[in-house]
């Protein structure tokens, strides 16, 4: 931070020397960028757009054409095209035609549990919105959740069930497969399933049912290792093979070691609400320390950051519990001492590359806040060759900390009360018996797909290919299905029955339309392969009357209509029970820590948009761009800043990994801030199967790990990296529309430094000060202005506040403002000619060194300017202000000039280059449009409306009841996307609504405010907090 | 007449004659009466048998739509009353088949506008007289109707006049109300 109260930001590795060098001298400001780096278009945008156009239009010809199609303008002047009403033969009750009805709903997979609140139109569901009163999320949802409403109406889902004729799949009726598959069990002797872990209940408890008829046996497997490394070292720790229900709002120091828990660990919604709670401005700030090795959300949003050697957690661990041991309950434990004696503060740092008096002082806060602090690791990064062992070492830390019972709870787990993982050693057993055809019927159940997330260890072409029966129970068809024998196809979520259970909260997932297909829900299938229901008739009755009395378990307390109303049933916490934690479990974790990996490593990390790759066929989820590496469509080798230059790599070099003779090539991308000597590598990309979207985008590589049968190793695997001559472009969007830093009202102003203010706790008084005496200096410098002042004269002004402290950058916002406003994703050539069309876009800066930078999130979006540089451009006056303060824009209006555009300065308008939905959208992917919202046809400008469709429904609906919008009535989607509450939307015009409040705070800004453009969008710096207290 | 008189004079016309069709021409669905599947008399129900609006269009002060009523509202007398009309036993027949009746639509807003029903009627009725009141303002007296025709043209201008009437009763002008 600088006099002025600014920190130098930059944006990516190539183009950090051109940003920093303007913004740290005042001289040469003036001057343009040399190339288009920050222009409007990329530089090959005239190529791309010759490719797209059809060649053999020349202009002559063009004139004739559009000669005739003048004539045959005027020949048409007929009526329009006729259009039918169809309405009900009877009406449901209540439903008034056209209106929207919310059913609360709980969307559950392998990875987590969502509670969310489906929005259906005349009977299909729309979007996807968060139930605001749930106990654990509190109404936050991620981006894979908004991204449920695309999957649904993906038309590559299977419509029916299927069976093999001449290894090609037909689809046969429910009655065959069902006779067919029953005769087959009947002379099964050795059955099999294969699972992904899974949250419900009463699907777990009839798989059970079939494995205790059939005496067959479940292999449930974690495609992540998100839960099992904890699970695994629990039971070693604890004799408690369950994952905890954390809590970070009880925390006032968190220490994370390459658990995202932001971002992708565990239940990341409901830790970023309780995250969000810790972060006022005040002396009770939370502080979070993060200690990685990958560059991770979590790490992105820490007060602290430090850079880990690859594979050495368990050493950085153990080294500060070290430290803490002769302060600790402990102190005496003589076998523990000989334990942690190598662990001296040099060897820790020789190994794990933090220095000594780090690790004192992190070993100092977390001790003075012990029973209030918490540590946590694991996720795909940590996993080892012996699960667990990283949790192990981590529980120690806790226990010393005595950290369980106050933020750590076992009583009310996140996972393992009704199923557990099974364990590496019967993984392993399973795919010994595999490889020596011991099992006649292998079942794969709920889209699970061993052939892509499991190692290759074993030749799963070959093997699979030699199992008798296989029966596939899912709603693609992946991987491991293309080998099945049969296909039983599952409903999606929204229409079927279901249930599920996390944290102590029980819900019940409702069907809210008919099946789009001849599909079943999952509990359905297993009761017909259990033979629990007889006849063949109304199946679905059979699994809801079973439903029904198997939610007396978990929510006895609670009325089956009241259930299925919240959504949810949280029952009385239990009294907690103390765990004992086993001192032998750290035999083999502090051996573990001694011999750490060296040499070239390959790590893998779950991506936040793409995360196992199970939902990767959604284009949205493809496109939404990664919050560190800002990159779309694919995946590619992370590599550092430092081993870059060792290598001459630069970003979009093809490299060569070589690992016990198997490679693959995969784009290089440099990461500022990734560990020296690591290789960190998006895990759930490359599918092979024959879904459109998914298809051949990026590289499988969860094939590399180093599976055996006590864990796997997917964190630190030795490999070689080759450069090849080859290159690629990079689907990257991190300086794409980026806020131009050259023009300025006096050429002297360093704009890019000022648009994310930050902050530390330590230097907060001072900097308020100089940020007033700016703000008055800037207000001082606005003039008349050139035209009126706009006069607001009707009950309303929207505003919107963004919380830059609670922002953690998830993009949760971008993938709920898709799903509402009809945006379309266009695909990995168009991100890279820089058209991608997100209206709310979140800006990635990058404060200090290439090695250990610190990073900054920025949600941009159109900041409705009160003087809106756009508008006075438009030669159409297609985008005009209304009298509540929107930066209107009439699609049918524009002619595609574009001046707008180039005009703002906040870069937030898109045009549409081509026709994205016209001709594009397949059956039945036209009822995810949300039928509020237009659909922008090809040569339209488009962006942020502040979701007037939800204003424009508010107002309808106050005006018939005589009254104004209420505070918090209207929301918009990205504010209803937020998980940590961040994005604030209201009325400025009322002094009491929250957005008012934040307006006055002492930390709100508004961007590019020198320009006068008086933007309706007021930004809160961010506070890290710096203090060691 | 030179052939550059001829140009001048062919142009010149042309012009004339675009700008009266333009101007002059009345709007192309104001008189739309398309033949619907059920032969259904507004002015018996809605005239002589003075039935409110909303007996049938049931959402028009409440949401966006007026709607259509199901076939089970018409059940609702129809299971008893003029069973043998052939018109009545097709909507028997709809109903007991399940089959929807797939009704023309005649007032049909053109892409880009937005319109929502309830508003306009809490504007337009002063609760006193009948619904039909607010109704007739944009679709005219169909409680006279045999077959429903459209009366108003329902374009931009149409509209607009309308709000700019009743600014004072808080109609809005702006774009952002209807183009969204």
């Amino acid at each position: 931070m600088d006099k002025q109260g600014t920190t130098a930001l930059w944006r990516s590795v190539e183009s950090k020397s051109l940003e920093l060098e303007k913004s740290s001298s005042d001289v040469d400001a003036g001057k343009k960028a040399p190339d288009s780096t920050f222009s409007e278009f990329p530089k090959q945008i005239r190529e791309y757009l010759n490719s797209h156009l059809r060649k053999d239009v020349d202009r002559k010809k063009f004139l004739k054409v559009m000669g005739a199609s003048l004539t045959m303008a005027a020949a048409s002047c007929t009526p329009r095209k006729i259009e039918k009403i169809i309405p009900y033969i009877s009406r449901p009750r209540n439903t008034i035609p056209g209106e929207a009805v919310y059913y609360a709903s709980s969307y559950h997979d392998s990875l987590q549990v969502s509670p969310v609140l489906v929005k259906t139109v005349e009977g299909k569901p729309r979007k996807i919105e968060p139930i605001d009163d749930h106990p654990l999320s509190k109404g936050g949802l991620n981006a894979h959740a908004f991204a449920t409403i695309w999957d649904l109406y993906d038309p590559d889902r299977l419509k029916s069930p299927r069976g093999k004729l001449d290894s090609v799949f037909v689809d046969i009726s429910w009655d065959s497969v069902q006779k067919k598959i029953s005769s087959i069990l009947e002379s099964s002797k050795n059955i099999r399933i294969i699972s992904k872990n899974s949250f419900s209940p009463v699907e777990s408890d009839l798989v059970n049912k079939f494995v205790s008829r059939h005496d067959a046996k479940e292999i449930i497997y974690d495609s992540v290792g998100n839960i099992q490394e904890i699970q695994d070292g629990n039971q070693d720790s604890y004799r408690r093979s369950v994952v905890p229900y954390y809590r970070f709002d009880k925390a006032d120091i968190v220490l994370s070691v390459e658990a995202d828990f932001l971002g992708t660990w565990l239940d990341s919604v409901m830790y970023a609400k309780q995250y969000a709670t810790r972060r006022k401005v005040d002396s009770k700030m939370q502080k979070v320390i993060s200690v990685e090795s990958n560059y991770s959300l979590t790490g992105a949003n820490a007060d602290e950051r430090f850079i880990l050697n690859p594979g050495t957690h368990i050493t950085f661990i153990l080294g500060l519990a070290g430290t803490l041991l002769s302060r600790s309950s402990y102190a005496k434990n003589v076998k523990i001492k000989k334990l942690l004696s190598p662990y001296s503060s040099s060897f820790v740092t020789k190994e794990t590359g933090i220095a000594s008096n780090v690790l004192e002082r992190i070993a100092n806060s977390l001790w003075k806040h012990r029973r209030r602090s918490l540590v946590v690791s694991g996720g795909i990064g940590t996993r080892n060759a012996h699960s667990g062992s990283v949790q192990v070492a981590t529980n120690f830390l806790n226990t010393i900390l005595e950290n369980e019972g106050f933020t750590i709870n076992y009583n009310v787990p996140y996972y393992g009360e009704f199923q557990k993982i099974s364990s590496f050693q019967e993984q392993n057993d399973f795919l010994e018996e595999l490889k020596e055809r011991k099992i006649d019927t292998l079942i794969i159940n709920k889209n699970a797909n061993p052939f892509f997330d499991l190692s290759s260890s074993i030749d799963w072409d070959k093997v699979l290919k030699s199992v008798k029966n296989i029966i596939y129970i899912g709603s693609h068809l992946n991987e491991t299905a293309e080998y099945a024998h049969f296909v039983l196809a599952t409903d999606h979520a929204y229409e079927s029955w279901s249930d599920s259970y996390t944290q102590g909260v029980y819900a019940v997932t409702q069907p809210v339309m008919e099946p789009l297909y001849e599909t079943k829900s999952l509990g359905n299938i297993w009761m017909l392969l259990t033979d629990l229901v007889k006849s063949s008739g109304d199946t679905q009755k059979w699994f809801l009357s079973y439903l029904k009395s198997f939610k007396k378990s978990y929510a006895s307390r609670i009325k089956w209509e009241n259930l299925l109303k919240n959504g949810f049933y949280r029952s009385k916490l239990p009294k907690y029970l103390a765990l004992r934690f086993s001192t032998s479990s750290l035999v083999l974790t502090s051996k573990l820590g001694l011999s750490n990996p060296k040499g070239v490593l390959l790590g893998f990390y779950s991506s936040t948009s793409i995360m196992d790759g199970s939902g990767g066929n959604i284009s949205f989820r493809q496109e939404l761009p990664d919050p560190i590496t800002k990159t779309t469509w694919g995946n590619y080798a992370l590599i550092s800043p430092f081993d870059a230059k060792a290598y001459h790599l630069e970003s979009g070099d093809i490299v060569e990994i070589e690992h016990n003779s198997h490679s693959f090539e995969i784009p290089a991308f440099i990461q500022p801030g990734l560990a020296k000597g690591l290789i960190s590598v998006a895990i759930g990309h490359g599918h092979s199967s024959s879904t459109q979207v998914a298809k051949d985008v990026g590289v499988n590589v969860a094939c590399f790990s180093e599976f055996s049968k006590t864990g796997i190793n997917s964190s630190a695997i030795s490999v070689k990296l080759i450069k090849t001559q080859k290159r690629t472009d990079v689907a990257t969007t991190q300086l794409h529309n980026a806020i131009d830093d050259t023009v300025d009202h006096k050429g002297t102003q360093k704009r890019v430094a000022r648009l994310v203010q930050n902050t530390t706790l330590s230097n907060y008084s001072s900097w308020v000060d100089i940020k007033k005496r700016k703000e008055e200096k800037i207000a001082k410098t606005h003039g008349k202005g050139l035209y009126p002042k706009k006069e607001y004269n009707s009950d309303y002004k929207w505003g919107m506040s963004i919380d830059l402290n609670a922002c953690i950058g998830c993009s949760a916002c971008v993938v709920s403002c898709y799903s509402e406003n009809n945006i379309p994703a266009v695909g990995r050539e168009e991100v890279i000619a820089g058209s991608e069309m997100s209206w709310i876009r979140i800006d990635r800066y990058y404060v200090g060194s290439e090695d250990e930078p610190q990073t900054l999130f920025q949600p941009i979006l159109c900041q409705h300017c009160e003087n809106a540089p756009c508008e006075t451009v438009c030669p159409v006056v297609a985008t005009t202000h209304t009298e509540d303060g929107l930066n209107h824009m009439a699609y049918n209006r524009c002619i595609g000039t574009r001046y707008c555009a180039n005009n703002c300065p906040f870069k937030v308008r898109r045009f549409n280059w081509f026709e994205n939905w016209e001709g594009k959208v397949q059956d039945p992917m036209q009822y995810a449009l949300n039928s509020d919202v237009i659909v922008r046809s090809r040569g339209v400008i488009e962006k942020c409306s502040f979701c007037i469709q939800r204003i424009a429904e508010k107002r309808q609906k106050a005006k018939s009841e005589d009254r104004i919008i209420r505070d918090g009535e209207v929301k918009t989607a990205c504010q209803q996307g937020c998980p940590t509450n961040a994005i604030q939307f209201g009325n400025v015009k009322d002094e009491v609504s929250i957005v008012s409040k934040h307006k006055k705070d002492e930390r709100s800004y508004r961007i590019l405010d020198e320009l006068n453009v008086k933007s309706s969008i007021h930004y809160m710096a961010k506070v890290r907090n710096d203090l060691w207290s | 007449m030179s052939s550059s008189n001829v140009i001048v004079a062919f142009v010149f016309v042309s012009i004339l004659v675009f700008f009266g069709w333009f101007f002059f021409s009345p709007a192309p669905m104001v008189g739309n009466a398309p033949v619907q599947p059920i032969q259904y008399s507004h002015k018996f129900h809605a005239g002589e048998l003075d039935l409110d609006c909303r007996y049938c269009h049931t959402g028009v002060d409440q949401g966006k739509k007026a709607g259509v009523p199901p076939v089970e509202t018409c059940m609702n007398c129809h299971s008893s009353v003029g069973l043998s009309k052939p018109e009545i036993k097709k909507i028997i027949k709809s109903y007991n088949d399940e089959v929807p009746i797939e009704w023309i639509r005649i007032h049909n807003l053109p892409d880009h506008v937005r319109f929502t029903h309830a508003p306009h009627i809490k504007a337009l009725w002063d609760k006193k007289g009948p619904i039909k009141e607010a109704c007739m303002a944009c679709h005219g007296d169909v409680s006279s109707m045999e077959v429903v025709e459209q009366k108003e043209s329902l374009n931009m201008g149409f509209c607009i006049d309308c709000h700019r009437d009743n600014v004072d009763k808080g109609a809005e002008i702006t774009c952002g109300t209807c183009h969204y």
